[in-house]
């Protein structure tokens, strides 16, 4: 079932991000071309906007280690259908910059073509993060 | 409570929202202490923030068919397991009151036990909701 192999590579990523693998290898699990896609106030962190290409993932990865601390991430449930798989949980991050911090809900939508993350949407609380960031 | 009646639960719920039903209609799918998020700049519209009591989906049919417009609104997925259903898609809609328009990727979470939705929580461009609603924003 695509639903089920969906579900493996979402389980997968998170993996990979848990044990903290290079960004490399875990922008290899995506498509040449992503779409890497977080809405919001573009800008205001360095991932918080559209992008095009793998590299997007791999800055992404660099990025959040860099910039945050990570203090929760729960992952409430991992659901697939036939082309992809959604990560539903609630996080909390410390911006190391200036020691505030985020809890909002998320949803990760992994678009998977093949074996690849073609497209990756996060949907946060982008109004919350845009505040604590610029507050 | 199975993934295929999960599915149906969530089809039934667009198919309500979709062909205009009345707003007490609509929240019989819902639990009477159903847990109601939209996260966000909570109050900025009357349906954003954290609610509980089934009158939160009542009152957003009814308040939404009076403050916003609907331009476009898309279903690109549904995903069910035994307690879920994520409804995928996205939308654009014209706030009446200041006429700025909010085009957003959403994923709707609907937590369902037996036959009811007891958790509900739409992720959404937050930040562009509060852009587009508030009279103050630049």
């Amino acid at each position: 079932m695509s639903q089920d192999k969906n579900i493996a590579i979402a389980q997968q990523l998170l993996a990979g991000i848990g044990e903290g693998r290079p960004p490399e290898t875990l922008a290899a699990m995506f498509a040449e071309d992503l779409r890497f896609e977080i809405q919001g106030d573009d800008g205001v962190l360095p991932w918080v906007g559209h992008k095009t290409g793998r590299r997007a993932a791999a800055d992404f990865f660099r990025d959040i280690r860099t910039m945050t601390e990570p203090v929760k991430f729960e992952v409430e449930d991992i659901m697939g259908s036939t082309s992809r798989a959604v990560i539903v949980g609630e996080l909390a991050t410390r911006i190391k910059s200036s020691g505030k911090m985020v809890n909002t809900q998320f949803a990760i939508v992994l678009t998977i073509s093949g074996d690849k993350i073609a497209r990756f949407q996060m949907l946060e609380d982008s109004f919350y993060l845009s505040r604590t960031v610029r507050g | 409570m199975s993934s295929i009646s999960n599915f149906q639960v969530a089809k039934t719920f667009l198919a309500k929202i979709g062909s205009g039903a009345s707003p007490d209609d609509v929240a019989a799918l819902f639990s009477p202490d159903l847990d109601w998020n939209i996260p966000g700049d909570a109050g900025v519209l009357p349906w954003v923030g954290h609610k509980t009591g089934r009158w939160a989906i009542a009152d957003f049919v009814r308040d939404s068919g009076r403050m916003i417009e609907r331009i476009s609104f898309e279903v690109h997925d549904v995903l069910v397991n035994d307690d879920r259903a994520v409804i995928l898609g996205g939308l654009s809609s014209r706030i009446k009151s200041t006429g700025r328009i909010i085009d957003t990727a959403f994923a709707i979470v609907l937590t369902i036990a037996g036959s009811e939705i007891t958790r509900f929580v739409m992720l959404e461009d937050s930040f562009k909701t509060s852009w587009a609603a508030r009279e103050d924003a630049l």
